[in-house]
């Protein structure tokens, strides 16, 4: 692979230009699934190219060709040169970036079992399995299951010197059933919603999830809903799962500090920020206990946002995102970061392939747990009346990240510090700022579960790339419950 | 470059080795481009060659795909 990448840097270096990488990748997925019995997806599919970054005049130009003949990746070179010089015409200023030390070295996440070398029939056999089981509970009207797996290998070189080479083993699977009766219908899903739980591990991963045991009851659950009542409208305390607070992050901390987004030059698939770069260090983002952090490295688990060098080769790094609740950090490269007075990147950097730019992207952007023991259990007995909301169903965040509102699955009505009564179609709502300051407890870190999202959308053309999120149930208070749904 | 020649002899290439009831080959890709403005400047200018072989088989009614770009 090296001789590759050397055959364009070489091309860049003669041309003059001031800084050029590239990356060699070779991504391996497999996607199964199944509805209601059937088999509703069975892919393998295999991606290999080199995609080339330089800097030239100022300006940034990149070309990826999945033709990898001297002659392919010279002229796919010099097309990314023409298109930098191009760019330079037209720009406002010169592109800089801070430096980078160049680093040599090779890196695997950890994988114990290689879920490539389990059959497509096993896969599906387990499958098939969890859809039956789902559907032998009365009421259940469809049932869904996938499982998926990816390796993503990748070489980059720059003309700084580096020559990284690292593979990063992804899985994810999960499992969900709806029960459609009269007017509605409700959703459960294990053990996340929307793919399930999805970590930087093998096949080691389906065997933790234990998918099996827990179709039966879930989908009763879901069947259940039906006769639940309709979660109550107003201000209360509220308690989120770690999974719907892992998605909370994402949305109303997560996409505001990239700062790309910050400083205007990313709109697409989740619009800008209300964070500006004079509310660093300045703005109360949250209350005392909230400490969130940027995490890519393997210390933090083995999350979708977890690599040992970002696109641009800069070491993953723990990056502090909000301190005891003053915000303190962005997301940032090696071109944004001297932005907010950095004097090096925060390793955010990723293309989701070798033929796309790559961009600030979140790694595993995830709250700290609580220092003093605390289970759930005791947070709820804690607890005089609230609403203990679990799975996400929906979300809605505007285009600054300052207003949201999400549905979960199901919720739970907290009386005198028991779980009481279900309540369907449980919902809240609020202003970010706001909601993170009103947090007065959050459990600790054997509580704590770092999720993935597979799903996250950004740029144009759109690159769809895994982060992770670690969150433990904590507690909000005086928070606008139940204005999303209305009884029928 | 594809050609329709290319194509037949890639399809071909598949059949031979498919002992599916079906086998259906989709092959696709070319050049692509993109400029993108923000802030009044071009923050994003990119240009892309990628080629897209699909197969799909089935076997007693059940289908199954893979899905592999490079072709040459």
């Amino acid at each position: 692979m090296k001789d590759i990448a050397v055959w364009a840097l070489n091309i860049a270096d003669v041309k003059g230009v001031t800084y050029a990488d590239a990356r060699v990748v070779d991504d391996r997925q497999r996607s199964l699934a199944t509805k209601n019995g059937k088999i509703g997806a069975a892919s393998e599919s295999e991606s290999f190219g080199i995609g080339i970054r330089v800097l030239a005049d100022g300006a940034w130009g990149f070309a990826a060709t999945e033709d990898l003949t001297r002659e392919g990746v010279e002229i796919a070179t010099q097309r990314a040169i023409d298109i930098a010089r191009a760019s330079g015409r037209v720009k406002q200023h010169d592109v800089v970036l801070v430096p980078q030390q160049a680093i040599t070295d090779e890196w695997s996440s950890p994988c114990a079992i290689d879920p490539f070398s389990t059959s497509i029939e096993q896969n599906l056999a387990l499958l098939k399995k969890i859809d039956a089981e789902l559907r032998s509970v009365q009421g259940i009207t469809l049932a869904e299951t996938n499982m998926n797996f990816r390796r993503y290998e990748q070489w980059f070189y720059s003309s700084d010197g580096a020559n990284i080479h690292q593979t990063r083993t992804t899985t994810g699977a999960g499992f969900a059933c709806f029960a459609f009766s009269g007017t509605e219908i409700h959703k459960r899903s294990y053990p996340n919603s929307f793919g399930g739980q999805w970590q930087n591990k093998g096949y080691e991963l389906i065997d933790e999830l234990k998918l099996l045991d827990n179709a039966r009851p879930v989908a009763e659950q879901a069947a259940a809903l039906h006769k639940a009542d309709q979660c109550p409208e107003g201000n209360y305390t509220i308690i989120l799962d770690s999974s719907q607070l892992a998605l909370q992050i994402h949305e109303s901390v997560g996409h505001p500090i990239e700062l790309d987004r910050v400083l205007g030059m990313e709109a697409n698939f989740a619009g800008m920020s209300f964070l500006t770069t004079d509310k660093l260090r300045k703005l109360r983002y949250g209350s005392e206990l909230v400490n969130v952090v940027a995490d890519a490295t393997q210390q933090h688990g083995p999350g979708l946002g977890t690599f040992a060098y970002d696109d641009e080769g800069v070491p993953a790094q723990c990056t502090p995102i909000i301190s005891h609740g003053e915000f303190v950090g962005f997301l940032t490269s090696r071109e944004t970061a001297s932005a907010v007075g950095l004097s090096q990147s925060g390793a955010t950097v990723r293309a989701d392939g070798w033929n796309r730019m790559p961009m600030i992207r979140m790694t595993n952007v995830s709250i700290l747990p609580g220092e003093k023991p605390l289970t759930l259990d005791q947070l709820i007995a804690d607890t005089d009346h609230g609403i203990y909301f679990q799975t996400n169903r929906s979300w809605s965040i505007d285009d600054k990240r300052y207003n949201f509102q999400f549905g979960t699955e199901i919720g739970w009505e907290i009386k005198g510090g028991r779980l009481g009564r279900m309540l369907k179609n449980p919902s809240y709502s609020g202003i970010t700022t706001e909601f993170w300051n009103s947090m007065d407890a959050i459990c600790s870190r054997d509580q704590w579960t770092l999720w993935g999202t597979p799903n996250c959308g950004k740029g144009q053309p759109q690159q769809v790339i895994g982060t992770g999120h670690g969150a433990a149930p904590a507690r909000f208070r005086n928070v606008t419950v139940g204005k999303a749904y209305k009884s029928t | 470059m594809l050609t329709r020649e290319k194509c037949h002899d890639i399809f071909a290439r598949v059949l031979k080795h498919s002992h599916a009831d079906e086998t259906e080959v989709l092959i696709g890709g070319g050049q692509s481009a993109l400029t993108r403005f923000a802030n009044n400047t071009i923050h994003q200018n990119m240009a892309e060659e990628n080629y897209v072989v699909s197969v799909r088989t089935v076997f007693g009614g059940r289908n199954c795909a893979f899905h592999d770009e490079p072709i040459r």
